[in-house]
């Protein structure tokens, strides 16, 4: 089954690959760099998923001290962490020959979405640094429902303040602006698909490996 | 160089906005000819706004037509700021370019990364698979180091067998 996931991943990467950067029409203002909305988008995308999960299991281990739930909660936020590192990469090298500069401290999202990702960076240094295991388990698993308030201002950054850099939701824009051209379109879902799908196969080795952290801790103890 | 770009490109506007007035768009044909004068006649944030409205064939027809009524001398002058714009044209396209490939690049090496360090992991924790002794210090221990191998001592015998 995993090996199916891991081909599904392949293939529909590999197609995506293919429409985003070489079929797909360059935009007339951005030219191609704004290809890299096509995997900048579906990369936050995962992160979401991934945070929301990260957070759900570590209620589930707050409620029934499931070591389980821990390790599922582990694999969700290393594996958010990763696709969160690419999407801070990702953007800045968007914005320079757009915007002109790499980063802008002024922008509420970009800087709301750099404080979650320091937050997840504290939950992987207060798990690794911590003792303690199910100490750890117990304060990550309060981290990451705080890391995911945070996550829900990110969402909400372009209502609160309005962000110029971040002016809206690509698909609910106003007629005339937003990815509009069928093969764009085709390009992004095709991403979205394939952030998706390797983003569930990694979570799955993730788990495993997290699975056999927590056993060798419940043996210990 | 860039001060003669500039000037160049000054030199060119000002001359096309005075012979713009000189300029005939009737030969240009009925709805193109409504369109150019349109443009001509509006302000500039409307003359502006127009500009994607021209096809790649109407500003050809319009650039051919303008051109036609200058001299020789004149003409040379847009080949220059045809020329100009070209250029910059293309260090924008090469430098976007540029910046996509580095994205692409970081994303599949940020990706590799943590999919090989994952595959590491969970090969260590494949071998050391159900250890008598779990260890029992550390988290790291668990994931950094292999299961203890013990060689069994060769039975010389206290002399060698060759």
């Amino acid at each position: 089954m995993y090996y199916l996931l891991l081909l599904a991943t392949l293939i529909t990467g590999a197609w995506s690959a293919n429409v985003a950067l070489l079929q797909a029409p360059a935009d007339a203002m951005q030219g191609n760099v704004q290809r890299v909305f096509y995997f900048h988008v579906p990369l936050v995308w995962v992160s979401f998923l991934a945070f929301i999960g990260g957070a759900v299991m570590s209620v589930r281990y707050l409620l029934s001290r499931n070591l389980s739930h821990d390790a599922w909660a582990r694999a969700f936020i290393k594996t958010g962490w990763a696709f969160t590192t690419t999407v801070l990469v990702t953007g800045p090298l968007w914005a320079k020959p757009v915007w002109g500069v790499f980063w802008n401290w002024g922008d509420e999202r970009l800087v709301s979405f750099f404080v979650m990702w320091m937050m997840y960076n504290a939950y992987l240094l207060l798990r690794a640094t911590i003792a303690d295991f199910e100490k750890a388990a117990r304060i990550g698993a309060i981290l990451a429902l705080l890391a995911l308030l945070n996550a829900a201002l990110v969402v909400a950054a372009i209502y609160i303040w309005k962000t110029a850099s971040h002016p809206g939701p690509v698909f609910v824009q106003k007629a005339g602006s937003g990815i509009m051209d069928p093969v764009m379109r085709k390009a992004f879902w095709g991403s979205f698909s394939a952030f998706t799908l390797l983003f569930l196969s990694l979570l799955v080795a993730r788990f495993r490996v997290e699975k056999a952290v927590s056993g060798a801790m419940d043996n210990a103890n | 160089m860039q001060t003669k770009y500039n000037l160049l490109a000054l030199f060119f506007f000002c001359g096309a906005a005075l012979s713009a007035a000189d300029f005939e768009t009737t030969t240009l044909g009925s709805e193109l000819a409504a369109r150019t004068d349109k443009f001509l006649s509006g302000t500039t944030a409307e003359a502006r706004s127009q500009i994607a409205g021209f096809s790649d064939a109407d500003l050809q027809k319009v650039a051919n037509e303008f051109k036609k009524s200058h001299t020789t001398a004149e003409q040379r002058i847009f080949w220059l700021s045809e020329e100009l714009y070209r250029r910059n044209a293309e260090r924008i396209a090469a430098e976007r370019i540029r910046y996509l490939y580095y994205a692409v690049l970081a994303a599949l090496l940020i990706i590799a990364g943590f999919s090989f360090m994952t595959w590491r992991q969970a090969g260590r924790i494949s071998r050391s698979a159900a250890p008598a002794t779990p260890a029992t210090n550390h988290y790291a221990s668990v994931m950094e180091s292999a299961a203890p191998s013990r060689k069994k001592p060769k039975k010389t015998k206290g002399r060698s067998r060759k």
